[in-house]
């Protein structure tokens, strides 16, 4: 076999009936390796060039890290006095979704689920009376009225739960869920006011 | 033979070895293998080595890498499982929104957009398994209209025993403004739950009472007090051996690699430990340990993590493991 017809005419024309110096298998294995080797860096090097092609046109955003100023005097005490608050109604939020979620998986009867609902709507209507009763710094009306709401959107919701202790049908329990969604976002949203770091990284 | 004949064989066998080498992981292992992916919903900054990693809290002008480090940068990793007929999230990370910024996170990406990225559209996720109940691991769930919840019953106990314990301090979501010191109903605010609830509402949940198959190979472990009380690991069968997700319960790779304790919340050490030591009885070591918060992920530190790429706001995708016949996703 010529070297002629083992390269198909790409290697440079050689004495016939000795192989090229390249071709010999002394010198071929190690060099179809290297040959290989270049091949994978080659591909290697493209990919990095797409990779940090692809991270430098990425649609970076700057972090939302802002300095939030310190709560007034005023507002820290409006603060204080809401976060005793605050917390029986999230005991009360955390009671409706467990009345919910008992009954649904059938670990509650009907005089069980509306104990427990009843007692989550008492805590609400005595949170509702005492959150009323604040007096916010005027900076501070719009978080008030915030919680307020949340608060009914709870009292709405613990009435809506309890009405499947009359007629059994649980499309109230689907009714009164995103009312105690929403009451969920809006303790959130005054949180994010008033008490920022209220979750931390868990 | 030859001094030629003898190193062309040797070459030979040399190229051999390597074409194997290189097939190898094209070759179908035997029984289900699932295509894996880890990706990155955001990164949660300066968090103080100490409070992550007691072992491995900061002493000042120490040169031990043990103890030099002030501040870790936690990412807040999902794990994302396609096999058969299934599309399984395993933690679904959180939601940043206008009221819940987490003012010391960055770069956080929505799911959906990095499910995206991997040619998986919200809607296709059959499962989602939440390592905890924890609001930045049980966060999007209403995002997946489609995905049937497992959910430990442990968890759910464990959460209203808390709530329900007779002493206030005990008894607390947050003991205080800004914090909740580690308490047992810590870090379940009542939006996370009611995404919980949702599911229940919807007919989507499984309440799972210690192991569970979910899809072939696919089992889930409890670890019950491991970060909370219903904890639960994630076993999956792949073309690079078998993984163990462990959401909270691993919230480091290096401590399960070291046997250091991570992220004590609602943890019993020894709990945490013992499920360590399931992911070295499943997967033979602690390589193939997926961890939620492993300050290296997504370096070659990790090695799991280590082909990544970059997605939409500096977020971070990687390929674990890709089951026969899928293809990259990988840009």
């Amino acid at each position: 076999m010529s070297s002629q017809d083992v390269s198909s005419g790409s290697v440079v024309s050689t004495t016939p009936g000795e192989p090229h110096r390249f071709l010999r298998p002394k010198l071929l294995v190690p060099g179809v390796i290297v040959l290989a080797l270049l091949a994978v860096l080659c591909a290697s090097l493209l990919r990095e060039g797409t990779i940090a092609g692809l991270t430098a046109g990425t649609e970076t955003r700057p972090s939302p890290a802002p300095a939030r100023p310190a709560l007034a005097p005023a507002e820290e005490a409006y603060a204080q006095a809401l976060w005793v608050i605050h917390a029986d109604v999230k005991h009360a939020a955390h009671d409706l979704t467990f009345s919910g979620l008992r009954y649904k998986l059938k670990q509650a009867d009907g005089p069980d689920f509306a104990a427990r609902v009843l007692d989550a709507a008492r805590t609400l209507d005595g949170a509702e009376a005492r959150v009323r009763a604040l007096a916010p710094p005027p900076s501070l009306n719009q978080v008030h009225a915030q919680y307020l709401g949340a608060v009914q959107l709870f009292q709405r919701s613990a009435a809506e739960m309890l009405r499947v202790t009359v007629d059994g049908r649980d499309e109230h329990l689907k009714a009164a869920y995103p009312l105690s969604l929403k009451a969920s976002e809006e303790l959130l949203r005054v949180g994010d006011a008033i008490w920022p770091g209220e979750y931390l990284p868990n | 033979m030859t001094k030629q004949t003898r190193m062309s064989v040797s070459v030979l066998l040399a190229l051999v070895v390597l074409a194997l080498s290189l097939g190898a992981q094209s070759v179908p292992a035997q029984g289900p293998s699932y295509s894996v992916w880890l990706v990155r919903n955001s990164v949660f900054k300066d968090v103080p080595a100490g409070a992550f990693m007691p072992d491995r809290a900061f002493v000042p002008g120490s040169t031990s890498p043990m103890n030099n480090q002030v501040f870790f940068q936690l990412p807040v990793n999902v794990g994302v499982i396609k096999g058969g007929k299934d599309v399984i999230l395993y933690d679904t990370g959180w939601k940043q929104q206008d009221y819940l910024k987490m003012t010391n996170s960055v770069n956080w990406a929505p799911l959906p957009d990095l499910l995206g990225r991997l040619g998986i559209q919200a809607g296709d996720v059959t499962k989602i398994v939440i390592g905890h109940g924890h609001w930045d691991h049980a966060g999007t769930l209403a995002d997946f209209p489609n995905a049937v919840l497992y959910v430990q019953k442990a968890e759910l106990e464990g959460i209203e025993w808390a709530l329900n314990y007779p002493h206030p301090r005990i008894a607390a979501v947050n003991t205080s403004q800004g914090g909740c010191a580690r308490t047992p109903a810590c870090g379940y605010p009542p939006l996370t739950l009611q995404e919980i609830y949702g599911k229940v509402l919807a007919g989507k949940a499984v309440v799972v009472d210690g192991t569970m198959e979910i899809a072939p190979g696919v089992i889930i472990h409890p670890a019950h007090r491991a970060h909370t009380a219903g904890s639960q690991l994630l076993e999956v069968p792949t073309t690079i051996g078998k993984l163990v997700f462990g959401s909270d319960a691993y919230s480091s790779w290096e401590g399960i690699r070291d046997w250091m304790i991570a992220n004590p919340q609602q943890t019993d050490t020894v709990q945490q430990f013992l499920a360590y030591e399931k992911c070295y009885k499943i997967t033979g070591g602690y390589q193939n340990c997926v961890a939620a918060h492993e300050p290296l992920s997504y370096s070659d530190k990790y090695p799991l993590t280590k082909n990544f790429w970059t997605g939409p706001n500096d977020s971070r995708l990687a390929e674990v493991a890709l089951a026969p016949g899928e293809k990259t996703r990988k840009p």
